[in-house]
């Protein structure tokens, strides 16, 4: 099983890595430079994809950077809060989960995404509640005691949101209104699970939704929305507070003056451009007070 | 029937028998699928999760060197690296062996129940545990839910306990690593803690919780040598599944792999439904087509035998129809066509006359007559004509018998004759041959046509044919027969033994007279060759009948007739008078000629005329005797030798030859016949055929010649055919020869050329 080979020389790395010298107190300015990011669908694509923003950014400041594979939201959060990543592209809810256990980080970028099936242009995207087009369910209502999917414990779109927003909806936690929930591990999943009826309803997001559309996953009259929720800022791009405000510079500048470079990336993320973001940006995120 | 139908329904339970069997073979197959299936699923998994654990070990040695030395820098960096690199776990933390907490990977918000559970794993001595570690709270949250809290033990170098590692597992690892395993869409993967506690449940849409509880009660029973357990409910809802229960042999876990039965076994079901409606269907096809069948063969089977009946009163009625007819017909006492009396009544009368017959000693007879080809006229012109022809034969029938005969018909062209009262037995053949010829006759203008018809007529004698009526009448149907499938006999009689007389010589002696009359008779002439020089010098005059329905009639035919009936006088003297007119009138035509041997029947030689009939008719034509001779048989002078000696020696007187014919077949002797004037032995053909092989018969001749010379008479061989023969006979002494070999009898013209050659040469 490739899985086990892929263990086992993980394994292996880590008795023969190089182990970074401690940096001093103030700032940490690490050599090389460790990125993870959001699973969606394929990791190693997705890797294939950052790969070339990154690249560039490695000429940009001179030292080179890591992708840390991610398993799950968790792989960024925990990562970035244990000083082992430095920079990655988050989930909106996966930053409001990390931000609310240790503020050492924070948000500086996001991307703008063009007019698509369910998401709007701009930098907003919505948590949709999904069904088969050609099934019976006509209203929330009628799910109920069904089976819904969910992304990722830590996805907003896919978990977040759904818990806190459509939970105000119904008037009960999303456990009592629904007869199960199964996480599927990536929007995708969740929406062929709806398509394959091995689940009813699914929390998608509206933007990933469109990227699988795109990609033709996915047909654009295989769903009906049931429920949209408030705009959520899409995916924040955070670095670690206590990087060298340098290193901090280099790296915005990268992402928000570079031009052709880029550009192969915002076209895989399905992104107009980067825009700068602040925590003020993800208030609504921030702010939902059952995060834990 | 029965047997087909047999056959179907054996055919229908072997089906039958077939599919279940197969049905059950089929659901067993698909169990065992499922079970091998849920074996390699359930083995996976675990072995998945097990190479986690393990790697969780590794932790815990750098673990004990942090808890050694708590600000060693340098381990913790490789610990929080170790952490960066791994996938699974996404958060580390140790604690001291006073559950304070040393080291922790990233910042985390205080845990409550967490920190109970690593105060009492501190307090228990977790060796007991096989691997050295436990698993921690289970999340109660959704959020957390992805997160396993792992603890083990650290030991110190001396092996005491030091200490806990929390490792936080993400299931979302174990999700990816296994999200490809094909599952089915009821099929769940179920990580159980050791205690019972679920950590986690995997469908084929991911990772699943808040579903119905699971039960572990049933599957205790479950162990490493029998995994299986089968048709049991796994969770709360109480749905039967198909279970696979793996307890890990290194830590603290089991898997259980479960399917629900229904879906398990959905696609045989259909197929199993499928196959049992086709095999139901094909029942109902094949009952339903005997059952169709048999009333059809038993409709048939009734109709068939109301056709049965029908036709048994049909041919009922037509057998009483027949006999009311008869019985009708049978009433009238006279056939109302010809009024000769009907089978009943002819029966009663002659009933009546048997009775008496039995008391005398009078002959009587029954006659059968039925006309020949009367059908065919009948049906060629007519019944008219076929009425009228019937009313002929009764008339004359009626002025042919005598009143006290009994005529009656039957029916169609059959007529029956009683015979009554004759004196002798043999007037019966003159009683028939008088109804032969009287029917015979020609029936002039019967509708204007003028018909013959030939009666064939069967006789039976009382008492010797039969001593009642039915069954002389049976015998003299039967003779009927017999005369009308034999060619020459008209009439026939029961007994064999009085059937001596056929219809051509009766039909020859009737026209006997008018034959001579109307002259059918012609003379054929075959000439005697004398032996020394070869030349003619006698001709034999044969008599020939040429009939104008019958062709040329041979003599030995017609000559026993013509003696048996007294013709042969009348035959005999035209054959004399066509002589002489013959030789007359050769000699008119200037042609050599010799004397002319006639034939003379021993009836001839009863009375003197034959003598003075020769001389009138040689003086007729002016001839000498010595041109005519006679040549008689030795049996016509067996009868009255001394009246035939006198006629002859009158014609010897009277110059005219006599010949002594078929010398040697008869009783006579040379001595015998040397009392009469026989001037020449005409030797037998039969002795003269066999003469070159028959030792005997060429004595006999040589020394007949040799005896006939001494009497000065001459001899001449009859029948002469071959060369050899003719030598032989040269050689003996023969005078004349007469035969094929020279030439056979023909008629005047021919034999005209042969008298102007005058010799014949070998």
């Amino acid at each position: 099983m490739p899985v086990k080979h892929f263990l086992i020389l993980t394994l292996v790395l880590v008795f023969v890595f190089h182990i970074p010298v401690a940096q001093a107190e103030k700032c940490s300015n690490p050599n090389p430079l460790h990125f993870s990011f959001m699973t969606k669908t394929n990791t190693i694509e997705q890797a294939q994809h950052y790969r070339s923003l990154l690249n560039f950014m490695e000429k940009k400041i001179g030292r080179k950077i890591e992708i840390i594979l991610p398993t799950s939201y968790d792989t960024a959060i925990e990562g970035l809060l244990s000083e082992q990543i430095d920079f990655a592209e988050m989930g909106p809810a996966a930053y409001a989960q990390a931000k609310h256990r240790d503020s050492s980080i924070e948000v500086f970028a996001t991307y703008a995404r063009p007019q698509g099936t369910f998401n709007e242009e701009g930098v907003n995207y919505h948590s949709l509640l999904i069904v088969k087009a050609n099934s019976p369910y006509k209203d929330i209502n009628s799910l109920a005691k069904k089976k819904v999917s969910l992304v990722d414990p830590a996805s907003a779109s896919g978990a977040l949101i759904p818990r806190v927003l459509f939970s105000r909806n119904t008037g009960m936690p999303l456990e009592d209104f629904f007869g199960g929930i199964v996480y599927s591990g990536s929007h995708d999943r969740s929406a062929q699970s709806v398509l394959n009826g091995h689940t009813q309803a699914a929390f998608v997001s509206s933007a990933l939704l469109d990227e699988s559309i795109t990609q033709g996953m996915f047909n654009r009259n295989d769903f009906r929305v049931l429920w949209k929720s408030a705009p959520i800022p899409n995916e924040p791009t955070v670095y670690r507070n206590k990087l060298c405000s340098k290193l901090k510079e280099q790296i915005r500048s990268v992402y928000f003056n570079s031009g052709e470079e880029i550009a192969p990336l915002l076209s895989k993320l399905k992104a107009e451009r980067f825009v700068p973001v602040n925590d003020k940006d993800y208030k609504i995120i921030l702010d939902m007070s059952t995060l834990r | 029937m029965l047997g087909a139908a047999s056959l179907s329904l054996l055919m229908l339970l072997a089906i039958w028998l077939y599919i279940l069997q197969s049905i059950e073979n089929q659901e067993r197959l698909v169990i065992e699928n499922t079970k091998s299936f849920q074996h390699n699923l359930s083995a996976t998994v675990s072995e998945n999760l097990n190479q986690l654990l393990d790697r969780g070990k590794l932790f815990s040695a750098f673990s004990s060197q942090l808890l050694e030395n708590q600000q060693n820098t340098l381990t913790q960096t490789r610990i929080t690296a170790m952490l960066g690199t791994d996938q699974a776990f996404n958060r580390i933390e140790i604690y001291d062996r006073h559950g304070q907490k040393i080291f922790s990977s990233a910042p985390s918000l205080p845990d409550a129940t967490l920190n109970n559970v690593i105060q009492q794993r501190l307090a228990i001595d977790i060796q007991n545990v096989k691997s050295g570690m436990v698993f921690g709270p289970i999340p109660k949250t959704l959020s957390d839910a992805w997160q396993i809290p792992l603890l083990y033990l650290v030991k110190d170098s001396r092996e005491e306990n030091t200490g806990v590692l929390l490792l936080v597992l993400d299931l979302g690892y174990l999700l990816r690593l296994n999200q490809n395993l094909a599952m089915s869409m009821t099929e769940i993967i179920n990580i159980v803690r050791d205690d019972g506690q679920e950590i986690a449940r995997a469908s084929i849409a991911g990772l699943e919780f808040g579903g119905s509880a699971l039960i572990t009660s049933n599957i205790t029973t479950a162990n490493s040598t029998n995994p299986f357990v089968h048709f049991k409910p796994l969770f709360q809802d109480q749905v039967s599944r198909i279970i696979t229960y793996q307890h890990s042999d290194r830590h603290p876990f089991s898997i259980i792999v479960s399917q629900e039965i229904n879906e398990m076994l959905k696609s045989f079901r259909e197929k199993k439904r499928e196959a049992l409606l086709l095999v139901f269907f094909l029942t109902m096809v094949v009952i339903i087509s005997m059952i169709l069948i048999a009333f059809a063969i038993q409709r048939k089977q009734r109709a068939f035998m109301a056709l049965v009946a029908s036709e048994i009163d049909k041919n009922e009625l037509i057998l009483k129809l027949h006999d009311e007819k008869q019985k009708a017909f049978d009433l009238a006492e006279t056939d109302y066509l010809t009024g000769l009396y009907t089978r009943n009544k002819f029966t009663e009368l002659a009933s009546r006359y048997l009775i008496n017959a039995k008391r005398n000693r009078l002959h009587y007879a029954v006659l059968f007559i039925d006309l020949d080809r009367f059908k065919a006229i009948n049906d060629s012109l007519g019944h008219h004509v076929g009425d009228l022809l019937l009313q002929t034969v009764a008339t004359r029938l009626q002025l042919t018998l005598r009143k006290t005969d009994v005529i009656a018909r039957f029916g169609g062209d059959e007529f029956v004759i009683l015979l009554t009262g004759l004196q002798n037995e043999s007037d019966i053949t003159g009683v028939a041959k008088k109804i032969v010829e009287t029917v015979s006759q020609p029936c002039i203008d019967l509708a204007s046509h003028d018909l013959q018809i030939y009666p064939s007529v069967g006789i039976a004698i009382f008492p010797r044919d039969g001593n009642d009526m039915i069954a002389l009448m049976k015998n003299a149907d039967l003779a009927m027969y017999q005369s009308k499938h034999s060619k020459n006999r008209s009439y026939t009689f029961f007994d064999a033994s009085l059937n001596t007389e056929n219809i051509l010589e009766f039909t020859l002696d009737q026209h006997f007279s008018t034959a001579i009359k109307n002259g059918e008779f012609v003379l054929h002439f075959q000439p005697k060759i004398d032996l020394s020089s070869y030349q003619i010098v006698g001709l034999e005059a044969l008599v020939r009948w040429q009939h104008p329905e019958h062709g040329l009639i041979f003599p030995n035919t017609f000559i026993p007739l013509a003696e048996n009936t007294g013709h042969i006088i009348e035959l005999g003297n035209w054959v004399i008078e066509a002589s002489c007119r013959q030789i007359s009138a050769w000699k008119s035509a200037g042609i050599p000629i010799v004397p002319v041997a006639i034939n003379v029947s021993g009836q001839q030689l009863k009375s003197d005329t034959l003598a003075k009939y020769l001389t009138q008719c040689l003086d007729q034509y002016g001839l000498e005797s010595k041109y005519l001779q006679i040549e008689l048989t030795e049996s016509s002078l067996v009868e009255n030798i001394e009246t035939a000696k006198t006629i002859l020696n009158h014609i010897a007187d009277s110059g005219i030859h006599i010949a002594l014919d078929d010398f040697g077949t008869g009783f006579s002797s040379l001595g015998y016949i040397k009392n009469l004037p026989i001037h020449t032995i005409k030797i037998d053909r039969s002795f003269i055929s066999n003469i070159r092989n028959s030792h005997d018969d060429a004595v006999i001749v040589t020394s007949t010649i040799a005896l006939a010379h001494n009497l000065g008479m001459r001899v001449v061989a009859e029948g002469v055919e071959t060369s050899e023969q003719l030598v032989y006979l040269r050689a003996s002494g023969c005078d004349e020869v007469q035969g094929y070999f020279f030439s056979r009898p023909v008629p005047d013209n021919a034999i005209r050329q042969l008298l102007i050659k005058e010799k014949l040469c070998p």
